[in-house]
């Protein structure tokens, strides 16, 4: 077999991600003489990351490299939702390092590490590039977790997600061998059905793994006191991020199923064991949200309304009698990247450290919504759009979403989906109670800083743009957040 | 820019720029909210200048906003919306300016919250895309939790959350069958659209039907609010500010009904007739229970709030008994209701602001040391309670003679609830105003100021005009209503609605 060229379009294709694998390294070896500038060069970084991305999500032709690299506009456009993600990231997590003492370079590097990671991932179709991915991008994660030392529960939480990633990872392993032992490929877009037994066996402990890590019920189990004991810019990372890059790898894996068959389309068609995806997506929504409504910590409702939103997305990963809504997903996925990190930088800002634990409680935001104007009208913003209100991004998302499942027949799951809805509305409105409508004598301090103060504007700018104008087609010049996602969904088959 | 769009834009576009101003002084953003509401309303009066009253869109405009999904920013008015667009311009200003002193922390936020109640409400009123609809159903919700929520009375928080969850459950639903109407319409079509009008084209199998009309119908019962989905309203009325409640029951209850008449009865004909005896028994329920408790409750509030749902009852039965006269008596008393209920909220808001209790047992006598106060109130009492000569007898009297003709029965038990209104409402002035003054607080209340009558004088006047003068209104109406009843499969000679207004005229003379 002659080895691959490599060619200058593939380099280009894979630049983004080189940069930031180097910029990883190089920033992580910055902490030998304890540079407080780990922040300064992740932006640069990143920034230079984005610039090489983004004739590529503009346009481009799909390019494959020998199976292991798959560079077309869905990978780009998921690497773009990244890398913004990313810099939100970034924005968030330094004043509140730089507030408990604890900005070193390590943080970024293992940041961008992630990153990375996630930007290989979602531009793959073959099952042994994607394990090396997940471990890139799982692995700094763990460390992150526990990234504050002071905080028991940050150990916690880190041992806790190190420990059950590690088991859905060699549980990932092990379906790729028996995929590879009933097709002879571990390539997705190469396989055909093989050994039936074996495939669908294969196929399910593959979807296990990423069922993990988006934390979709009955795999969730982790996330509340993970997302609760990690940093507060570590958990808007790891709920937004990793989300979007696993959601990216299942939407290539439906969709490629849903065309060419294989394991995958067995478990998809669901003759064996009735279909698994529905009740995913119905358990994963009603569990999220039922376990949020009674959660008085942001983090914990954040991180179960994190579950409630993969089970909505799940909607548009079952085929139902059409093919895999990748327009719906995605958009919603952007949606969900910008109202998430927004709400999670409120929180940054609002949070403040009792002997190293992070106290988070809603009860300390009362009467801040009129003495913090924007600050309040943002968090309204963002839980507006998470509750799917209009007129948000939020709104819209669900509203594609629905709107297609319901031509693809799954009429009961879209009711379903919306009495869950109906149900969120009480807890995401909770917060915005307490913002405005308590009052207390004991006003809670607010961070200041510049960065938090431009990443909750991206966001509520972003959710507001998403939700008056995600068409504004007619206008020239302005780019469309659904023109970008139509054009990566026909990337795929 | 068409009127229609300055009508919803105006309000927005100044909500927008009283947010980007720090530090605004209190009266200032007070006067500029009720400066603009002003505005607002004679831009609305406008519309009566041309208003053909053809029973066709008019003033229509079209704009697209999200075109590959087939939604459109396309507005119009007929004789159905135009008063409703017109109440809510009229009482927009008046129920803001009742709330001058009252609302007196965080002016700016209530003003900015406000003014996008009204581009919520407007925007209802006047939208012909249903998605656009849904958007400023949406719009409208946001609000006036905040309203209730923040400005509201002891209980505020509970009624603003009930208020929401209650509404939400709704829409969603509605979202839902929209969603689902749309696809089975681009199928027919061969085009997704959003539009009214497209939508109106097809023609849907029965069962279908029958499921999107109540999932339409949920979201607009709970609005109404229909017997047994109203449990929300008591607590929200009674929660809210004076304000609140008086744009609650005069303008939001509205977009309920106005719900079904524009959209959940023309889209779903045959669903509809299938349902018209439930709903028309509910509205009975409705009307006879709501007065019931009304009877027996001590919360001057609360009493005005459970008689919305008995007279929101009288609008349903109206419109359900598909018939020109009810129709049209209906609509008529939608506008009608808006004034009574909004007038006496905002009337219970002024002894309200002077004796910070709305218990009847608290008063009594206050005749005597607030006559003008006292005038008022009667008068706007006797327009609630259909005394002829005012806007709520032409409403209810008609409604009556409509149902009369589909079901005698039904004419009877809801002529009932004319009786209990009376009950009602009379017992309650009389506690209230007549008799000794036992408490000694009440003997030097002071009486209306010229604000409080600059508020309510411009209702009571319009509960008598339309009273006294219903015939242009009427007739404005009634093309429109023809169309609609088409559109249910009904054919009625517009004559049978012109005897009946004169009936209404000649009634109203005696009355006088």
């Amino acid at each position: 077999m002659k080895p691959p060229v490599i060619t200058p379009e593939i380099v280009q294709a894979i630049l983004p991600f080189v940069i930031l694998a180097l910029g990883a390294t190089a920033i992580t070896m910055t902490g030998i003489w304890k540079s407080k500038r780990g922040a300064l060069l992740s932006l640069i970084v990143l920034l230079i990351s984005a610039w090489k991305l983004g004739p590529l999500v503009e346009g481009g032709p799909t390019i494959t490299w020998a199976g292991a690299i798959v560079a077309d506009r869905l990978s780009m456009l998921l690497s773009a939702v990244l890398v913004c993600s990313g810099l939100l990231t970034v924005l968030i997590a330094r004043p509140v390092l730089r507030r408990e003492n604890n900005d070193r370079p390590e943080f970024y590097g293992l940041l961008l590490f992630s990153l990375s990671g996630m930007l290989l991932i979602v531009s793959t179709t073959n099952l042994l590039v994607i394990f090396l991915a997940l471990e890139l991008l799982s692995l700094p994660l763990y460390i992150l977790c526990g990234y504050n030392r002071e905080d028991a529960r940050g150990g916690e939480a880190a041992l806790k997600y190190f420990l059950l990633g590690s088991f859905s990872s060699a549980i990932f392993l092990y379906g790729t061998a028996l995929l590879f032992g009933a097709t002879g490929t571990i390539d997705l877009a190469a396989m055909v059905e093989g050994d039936r037994l074996l495939s669908i066996t294969g196929a399910l402990l593959v979807l296990s793994g990423f069922l993990f890590k988006v934390g979709a019920v009955p795999f969730h189990m982790w996330a509340p006191d993970v997302y609760d004991g990690a940093p507060t810019p570590v958990t808007s990372f790891m709920a937004t991020s990793v989300k979007v890059a696993c959601f990216g790898v299942l939407l290539r894996l439906f969709a490629l199923a849903g065309e060419a068959g294989g394991p995958f389309a067995l478990l998809m068609r669901g003759e064996n064991m009735g279909n698994v995806l529905w009740w995913i997506a119905v358990l994963t929504m009603t569990v999220g949200n039922i376990s949020a409504l009674t959660q008085s910590n942001i983090k914990r409702m954040l991180a179960f309304s994190s579950i409630a939103h993969a089970g909505y997305i799940f909607l548009g990963l079952i085929p139902g009698s059409g093919s895999v809504d990748v327009r719906g997903v995605l958009y919603y996925l952007i949606a969900y990247v910008f109202m998430t990190t927004g709400a999670f930088a409120v929180v940054a800002a609002l949070s403040s450290r009792d002997r190293g634990r992070e106290v988070t409680g809603v009860e300390r935001y009362a009467g801040l919504g009129f003495r913090r104007p924007y600050l309040g009208l943002a968090m309204t913003v963002f839980m507006i759009s998470l509750a799917g209100i209009p007129p948000t991004a939020g709104f819209f998302g669900k509203y594609l979403l629905f709107s297609s499942a319901l031509d693809r027949g799954l009429t009961p799951l879209v009711v379903i989906a919306v009495l869950n809805s109906a149900l969120s509305v009480y807890y995401y409105l909770r917060p915005v109670v307490v913002f405005y409508m308590r009052d207390t004598d004991r006003p809670v301090q607010v961070d200041d800083s510049i960065t938090l103060k431009l990443a909750v504007f991206i966001g509520v700018v972003c959710v507001l743009w998403g939700g008056f104008a995600p068409d504004l087609g007619s206008l020239p010049g302005v780019p469309t957040i659904l023109g970008w996602v139509e054009a990566s969904a026909a990337a795929l088959p | 820019m068409g009127i229609l769009s300055q009508l919803i834009f105006l309000p927005a576009i100044t909500a927008l720029v009283l947010l980007l101003i720090p530090r605004l002084p209190e009266k200032l953003s007070r006067l500029i909210t009720f400066a603009v509401t002003v505005v607002v309303f004679f831009i609305s009066v406008q519309l009566l200048g041309d208003f053909a009253g053809t029973g066709a869109f008019e003033y229509e405009e079209r704009a697209s906003w999200l075109p590959s999904l087939g939604i459109s920013y396309h507005l119009g008015i007929d004789g159905i919306s135009l008063f409703l667009v017109l109440m809510t311009t009229f009482l927009s200003p008046l129920a803001y300016l009742s709330a001058w002193k009252s609302i007196n922390k965080r002016v700016k936020e209530f003003s900015i919250l406000y003014l996008l109640l009204q581009t919520g409400m407007i925007g209802a009123f006047v939208s012909l895309d249903l998605f656009l609809f849904y958007f400023f159903w949406e719009l409208m919700l946001v609000p006036m939790v905040f309203i209730i929520g923040v400005w509201g009375g002891a209980r505020r928080i509970y009624a603003a959350m009930k208020f929401v969850l209650y509404t939400i459950v709704g829409s969603l639903l509605m979202l839902v069958a929209l969603l689902f109407l749309v696809r089975y319409a681009a199928g027919v079509n061969g085009y997704v659209s959003f539009d009214f009008e497209d939508l109106l084209r097809v023609s849907i199998p029965a069962r279908g039907q029958m499921l999107l009309f109540l999932a339409f119908g949920l979201a607009f019962a709970v609005k109404v609010p229909l017997f047994p989905f109203h449990t929300w309203l008591p607590d929200a009325h009674v929660e809210a500010p004076t304000a609140g409640s008086a744009i609650l029951a005069g303008v939001l209850l509205k977009l309920g009904t106005y719900g079904f008449i524009r959209f959940a009865m023309p889209l779903f004909p045959d669903a509809a007739h299938a349902m018209a005896p439930v709903i028309a028994i509910l509205a009975l329920i409705g009307i006879v229970y709501a007065a019931l408790v009304a009877m027996v409750q001590q919360d001057i509030k609360k009493l005005v709030a459970y008689s919305s749902v008995s007279h929101l009852g009288y609008v349903m039965l109206g419109l359900f008994v598909f018939n020109m006269t009810g129709t049209v008596g209906g609509i008529f008393g939608m506008v009608s209701h808006g004034l009574t209920s909004a007038g006496l909220f905002l009337l219970v808001g002024v002894i309200y602001e002077r004796r910070h209790t709305r218990e009847i047992s608290e008063y009594g006598g206050i005749a005597r040391t607030m006559p003008v106060f006292a005038t008022m109130f009667f008068l706007v009492t006797l327009g609630s309670i259909a005394l002829p000569g005012t806007s709520g007898f032409v409403g209810e009297f008609l409604v009556l003679v409509g149902a009369f003709r589909f079901s005698p029965l039904y004419a009877t038990i809801a002529a009932t609830g004319v009786v209990f209104g009376a009950v009602y409402m009379l017992w309650m002035v009389r506690r209230v105003f007549f008799g000794p003054v036992t408490k000694e607080a009440n003997r030097k209340i002071p009486d209306m100021n010229l604000r409080e009558l600059a508020v309510i004088i411009p209702i009571v006047i319009g509960i008598i005009v339309m009273g006294v003068k219903p015939a242009p209104i009427l007739d404005r109406m009634e093309s429109a209503v023809s169309v609609h009843l088409e559109r249910m499969g009904i054919t009625e000679i517009v004559e049978a609605g012109g005897a009946d207004h004169s009936t209404v005229e000649h009634a109203s003379t005696e009355g006088d």
